[in-house]
């Protein structure tokens, strides 16, 4: 059954976006983080991808990239790639550059530059290249490549148009979008085209929309895979319930469906939308409801298996409430969802039970709980494990964990890595009143870098202060505007820069306006919703340090994003205990009894105990999967705890026939919840996508461990309480 | 009247073309450019004019070539200001005059990467060095009158010149060279005191 879910809670990813469906990721972030990540990722300068390609012999590879760069130029979602020498995604730039020259520089003797210009322009170049020479006569160019190339992340040189490490053999061709990775999808597409049918040419890209766009793939490929075990697991499902004689079963499906249904409903009125994420995670909390429809199926006309669900409900509600604190949008969001998903599963079990008065089973599994002293060796060692994990385990709650990469993609982030000239840039980010003001800004930045010798690329790099505008503005003007002078550019000879001269006539020789709408085309990189981006380039974590110290708001993009678990487990190391506090607290106005209330949480205990163990033995990673895996985890572990304490507190009040019976209807709900929970969940342990493995890994073991100490444990401690 | 005059012309340049319809066979190219066969060194002044079409202007320059053989070719341009292409086994350089130094002692010189330069660069000096080999493989020659020859390329390519013609003076040396780019631009070539060393 819960495979069903499964492929319900997962299938929004075929899904095409709806206004109702968010799928942005600020909803990992508190506001006002989540403006600043949004903020930072508005600049272009974060949106750069690196098509790389491997190969064995670089005549070949030449030609190949060759033709690569062709694709990628003429591709409309590239904005410019960085290859070969075709110069037209540039000369809007190099041409914006030019016409500024005279706010740079002093003129001293025009004629030696624009004579070497003339000279160049007498060589035979392409036409696009020639252009663009006499609209740049004084070279000012060159200018901007040293800049460019002061700033590069990459220590390759270029040879043959390209960008080459020949000792690692590779050619790599970066590739600046048009749009950012949100909203654009187009490395995939690339990538296949690239690498048709070609064995010793590899093709791979590594960047924010490579990453993106590789995940998501592997998302959807799990999905296929999960889709189809868990077809194959649903049939051999339903024959085995068919065979046991537990058809009716079936009928718990359209309640907790229609639960996620007025859930998703509820949440959407709440909030105005419900998250892709939400949907998927929050579905597979409201199937765990199932657990209160498969204790009424089994328990005939029991108030008393009702007032059990009842408690397990609350005691779940209390948790899922806690959690709904949390300064994480996703959580509250999560939590509403599957809170108001569980209570209105419940209700709808609630009335069908009285509306269907006989859909309940007659039938039960004839098991009773073992009590063996030996049988509880092994729940007890996995109460130890638990203890040992609680403080041995480290959560490494990194969301670069949720980061698929294949085998190729990680060879080349490691290359990528060493061939990188920088530390993971700290971007700062100035919010614009003057152009004034912002260069000012700027160049306090540029001279803080130059006395601690650190790179930053920031618009003062660009642009000179005010003051310095105008003495520069000064000697063209003496130059240009005087009518008696005879100026340079009334020479025949220059004829080929009348284009160029006529840009820095004399009415146009005027400071550099930065306001939005006016900012060169140079400068666009630096700037977005009129902020001013200065990006601190560190060679190592020293330098990086020594930024932050300096400008406490400059920032790491990966540590922003990292907020997100710091916070997660900040929120977690209060709320976890606080929502076990209050579960137990309420058990206890139940139970009237410490020991009872306690036994409740021992499943709970041993579902951590074995994900202990096997992350000990197998090194798993724990991350903010897990954690979700483990809310899901406590929720149904209580309900089993409490199960199985009111079977026994129900058969210390009655006869031993009703003892076996009350035993086989509480053995028999709890072993059919736990089967669908793992028959739902084992498919996930097929994908390769970290977050479905992680999440199938949690629930099989901490299932496995929940029920092995429930079935074990709880009767023989309860035994020996009852005596 | 004026049809007469339009078929004249028909027929005139029909004629015209009749006479450069066979292109040179290997030898004739070989007996043509004889002067330079098994040559170690040539050197010459030049003067060229670079018409551009459609701005209608023009860009002269002076300077010299050098070609040691087989592999380095220097196009030196003197005036209007100092820039030196070099072309050795392949690799591009681009060499200006530093605008702090007196005399031209110093020289700034960078590896240039620029796969298109290097390209039409490569065509034209494939002219100056008069590699027969290579011009035949690439180009039809045709002679049009006494001393004066055409040439298209064999492959359409991305070439940046569609058509070429020379001038041999008496002497057997080349002493025009005219190029027609795609983009319509013309240069033209004068070569003067040609030294050769075998």
């Amino acid at each position: 059954m819960r495979l069903l879910f499964y492929i319900f809670f997962f299938s929004h990813f075929a899904l095409g976006a709806q206004n109702w469906l968010a799928q942005d990721e600020s909803i990992f972030f508190p506001p006002q983080l989540a403006s600043k990540i949004t903020s930072i990722r508005a600049y272009p300068n974060t949106w750069w991808n690196f098509f790389i390609l491997d190969y064995s012999e670089l005549p070949r590879a030449l030609d190949e990239a060759s033709l690569a760069c062709q694709i990628l130029k003429n591709n409309p979602s590239v904005k410019r790639a960085e290859c070969l020498d075709d110069i037209s995604g540039f000369r809007k730039i190099v041409e914006s550059w030019a016409v500024h020259l005279p706010n740079r520089t002093t003129l001293k003797n025009p004629t030696i530059e624009l004579n070497s210009t003339l000279a160049k322009l007498s060589l035979p170049m392409p036409r696009d290249m020639f252009d663009l020479v006499r609209r740049d006569p004084f070279n000012s160019i060159q200018e901007l490549k040293t800049i460019a190339e002061l700033r590069s992340l990459l220590k390759l040189q270029r040879h043959n148009g390209f960008l080459i490490d020949t000792k690692a053999r590779k050619i790599v061709i970066p590739v600046l979008p048009t749009a950012p990775p949100q909203q654009l999808e187009f490395v995939t597409r690339t990538l296949k085209a690239l690498n048709n049918d070609k064995t010793d040419l590899i093709w791979g890209a590594i960047g924010p929309h490579a990453s993106g766009e590789e995940n998501k793939t592997q998302i959807i490929a799990d999905l296929n895979k999960v889709s189809l075990v868990s077809l194959i697991g649903l049939l051999f499902f339903t024959a085995i319930v068919t065979l046991l004689g537990f058809r009716k079963i079936a009928f718990i499906v359209p309640p907790i469906f229609a639960g996620i249904f007025l859930g998703a409903i509820t949440t959407i009125l709440f909030f105005g939308n419900i998250h892709g994420l939400v949907l998927s995670f929050g579905s597979a909390i409201i199937g765990l409801s199932d657990d209160y429809g498969l204790h009424a199926f089994f328990h005939k006309n029991s108030n008393k298996g009702w007032q059990s669900s009842s408690m397990g409900l609350l005691t779940t509600l209390i948790c899922l409430f806690v959690l709904s604190f949390s300064e994480i949008p996703l959580l509250r969001q999560l939590m509403v969802f599957s809170i108001c998903g569980f209570i209105y599963t419940f209700l709808i079990f609630y009335f069908l039970h009285y509306i269907f008065p006989n859909w309940h089973s007659e039938k039960t599994i004839d098991f009773v709980f073992p009590i063996s002293p030996l049988g509880a060796l092994i729940p007890a060692l996995l109460l130890i494990f638990a203890a040992f994990g609680a403080i041995y385990l480290r959560p490494s709650l990194e969301l670069n964990q949720f980061n698929f990469q294949g085998t190729h993609t990680k060879h080349l982030y490691q290359w990528f890595t060493k061939s990188g000239t920088h530390s993971p840039p700290l971007f700062l980010e100035d919010e614009f009143t003057t152009t004034e003001n912002i260069i000012n800004t700027s160049n306090n930045y540029c001279q803080w870098a130059a006395k601690t010798h650190i790179a930053v690329e920031t618009i003062r790099n660009y642009v000179p202060t005010l003051s310095g505008q105008q003495q520069n503005l000064a000697t063209w003007k003496a130059a240009v505007c005087s009518p008696t002078t005879r100026s340079f550019m009334k020479q025949p000879r220059y004829n080929v820069f009348l284009e160029y001269f006529n840009s820095i006539s004399c009415d146009k020789l005027t400071p550099i306006d930065l306001s939005q709408g006016s900012i060169p085309q140079y400068a666009h990189h630096l700037s977005a919703n009129n902020k001013w981006l200065t990006i601190w380039l560190p060679k190592n974590n020293s330098e990086a340090a020594t930024i932050s110290s300096s400008f406490p708001k400059a920032t790491k993009l990966g540590d922003l994003v990292n907020s997100f678990p710091k916070i997660l487990s900040k929120e977690l190391a209060v709320m976890f205990p606080v929502s076990v506090a209050l579960i137990f607290f309420i058990l206890l106005l139940y139970y009237r009894s410490i020991s009872y209330s306690l036994l409740t949480f021992i499943p709970f205990l041993g579902g951590i105990g074995l994900n202990s163990v096997m992350a000990l033995i197998f090194n798993f990673s724990f991350s903010f999967v897990n954690v979700i895996g483990l809310i899901m985890l406590l929720g149904l572990s209580i309900d089993y705890g409490i199960y199985i304490v009111d079977c026994f507190i129900e058969n210390k009040l009655s006869s031993s026939t009703n003892q076996k019976t009350t035993e086989n209807q509480t053995t028999s709900s709890i072993l059919f919840a736990a089967s669908t929970t793992l028959a739902g969940f084992i498919p996930l342990l097929f994908c390769f996508h970290p977050v479905m493995l992680q999440l199938g890994q949690t629930l099989l073991f901490g299932i496995l461990g929940t029920v092995g100490t429930a079935f074990f444990a709880i009767p023989l401690l309860i035994r020996k309480l009852i005596k | 009247m004026l049809v007469r005059i339009q078929l004249f012309i028909l027929i005139a340049s029909s004629l015209a073309q009749a006479s450069s319809t066979h292109p040179l066979t290997k030898t004739e190219l070989t007996n043509i450019l004889k002067l330079y066969n098994n040559t170690k060194t040539l050197s010459s002044h030049f003067k060229q004019v670079k018409r551009i079409s459609d701005l209608n202007v023009f860009i002269e320059s002076i300077g010299d070539l050098e070609v040691i053989y087989p592999n380095t070719v220097r196009w030196t341009i003197t005036k209007p200001s100092y820039f030196q292409a070099v072309i050795q086994n392949g690799v591009l350089t681009l060499g200006t005059q530093n605008s702090q130094a007196k005399d031209g002692q110093k020289k700034e010189v960078a590896r240039v990467d620029s796969p298109s330069l290097t390209k039409n660069l490569a065509t034209l000096l494939m002219w100056l060095r008069l590699d027969i080999d290579s011009l035949y493989s690439s180009y039809f020659f045709y002679k049009q009158q006494t001393g004066k020859y055409t040439c298209t390329p064999k492959k359409q390519t991305n070439d940046i010149f569609n058509k070429m013609s020379f001038k041999i003076d008496p002497s057997g040396f080349l002493s025009e060279l005219t190029l027609n780019e795609v983009s319509g631009d013309i240069m033209e070539i004068y070569f003067s005191s040609p030294n050769l060393s075998r």
